[in-house]
């Protein structure tokens, strides 16, 4: 089902017709050939700080609660960071927290059905926070990895012949689909890894003009 | 679907307002970028708006753009997202005022193409839409589609998850409405799209 609706997805990829091209163009044309330059930074400034603002303010009272929700969030959600800066603090009193937090995770993602490419970046996080001496905690973490490699692999299957995976889902009409739970994720600071060893575009630092110009009011 | 002929030298060239540079640019990205619009909109003609209207800001813009070919992309993409963002509020704010574009000639038969599956995206909060349509209508990858929304990965695949259960369960609905397990679904919702947290 999933690489069917895949199939679907991509199936509405359209092109745009050539007269509409042409008049864009002439559009263009003619902005490009104006002396007035408009720079989208100032555009944009003000909206920045008064964010700037608003999530400082908001940040200053919600800390306590937020410290408190963010005991069950996972990778990707928005109170993980939250746990994440939590945890270094526990750290200081139980040196298992970390590792024992990651290996939930994955637990978790493995539960919720969540894209196996994401499961398996979570394995390799939760590998790395694991130490020899948490014997219990590594062989949780062997049986989370083995789920994980399996579902890669019936992902692959189901990718290399999903004809024969539907036809097969079909004789068994009441397999599980999962309780419709929400998702996945890796964590913020694996993400700055990866983005800072190249897959990253690096727009986001790049200065003013990295952002288009928002039109139209926000209120 | 994503084009490598986008290359620096175009992005120089475009820094200077090059004519024939603009001209590749539009004929590189326009259709991945109306694909994006129609998939948030499902509205042909106001996407159509949308695309027309990130080129003109790149056209007044163009001196001051930094970056690589692929900041230039993630740049136009997040100018499409932003336009859209606008045209949906605009909606919300006066729901019973028509669209002002009216869809173009000979472009009625996309807006028709799979009208279950589009009904399906256009009952997903905006973020989730925004992701699914750049993951497998544009072909995005996670690290692309993280830059272009201002997330991380693991966001993009949280919400692509979701989408794609949310979805499924529609999907099944439309075409299995009997079924105890399907979500009833409303194709001519006028319900607001919900806009995600960060």
């Amino acid at each position: 089902m999933r690489d069917h609706l895949k199939k679907r997805l991509t199936g509405l990829h359209t092109d745009m017709n050539p007269e509409i091209s042409e008049r864009h163009m002439a559009e263009i044309t003619r902005e490009i050939k104006s002396p007035s330059a408009v720079t989208p930074a100032r555009h944009r400034a003000p909206s920045i700080r008064r964010m700037g603002l608003a999530i400082a303010a908001a940040t200053i009272l919600l800390v306590p609660v937020a410290a408190f929700a963010a005991d069950d969030a996972m990778p990707g959600e928005f109170l993980y960071p939250i746990k994440r800066t939590t945890e270094r603090v526990h750290s200081l009193f139980d040196s298992d927290v970390q590792a024992r937090h990651r290996v939930e995770e994955v637990e978790v993602l493995l539960d919720r059905e969540a894209d196996p490419e994401f499961i398996m970046e979570r394995v390799r996080v939760a590998e790395q926070h694991l130490g020899d001496d948490e014997a219990a905690l590594v062989k949780r973490f062997a049986v989370a990895r083995e789920r994980a490699e399996i579902r890669v692999q019936t992902e692959a299957s189901e990718t290399a012949d999903p004809e024969r995976t539907q036809d097969s889902r079909d004789e068994e009409p009441s397999q599980g689909s999962g309780e419709g739970s929400s998702t996945t994720e890796p964590s913020a600071e694996q993400e700055q890894e990866q983005q800072q060893s190249g897959t990253g575009t690096g727009s986001s630092s790049s200065g003013q003009s990295d952002d288009p110009p928002r039109t139209g009011n926000n209120s | 679907m994503r084009d490598d002929r986008l290359t620096d030298e175009l992005v120089d060239q475009i820094r200077e307002r090059d004519e024939v540079a603009f001209s590749t640019v539009y004929q590189l990205l326009a259709s991945d970028l109306l694909s994006f619009a129609v998939g948030m909109l499902r509205d042909r003609g106001a996407a159509e708006d949308a695309v027309q209207q990130s080129f003109l800001e790149l056209a007044r813009a163009a001196p001051t753009i930094r970056g690589d070919a692929r900041s230039l992309r993630s740049w136009m993409y997040r100018s499409v997202r932003f336009s859209c963002l606008d045209e949906i509020r605009r909606r919300d704010r006066h729901p019973e005022q028509p669209v002002e574009t009216l869809p173009e000639e000979g472009s009625l038969d996309d807006d028709l193409l799979d009208p279950e599956l589009r009904d399906a995206l256009m009952d997903l909060p905006v973020r989730q839409r925004s992701i699914v349509v750049l993951r497998y209508v544009v072909g995005f990858s996670v690290s692309e589609i993280a830059d272009i929304i201002g997330t991380t990965r693991a966001g993009v695949y949280a919400s692509s998850t979701r989408a794609e259960r949310q979805l499924k369960k529609s999907l099944e609905a439309v075409e299995n409405p009997r079924s105890p397990a399907s979500v009833p679904v409303n194709p001519t919702s006028k319900k607001p799209p919900r806009e995600e947290g960060p």
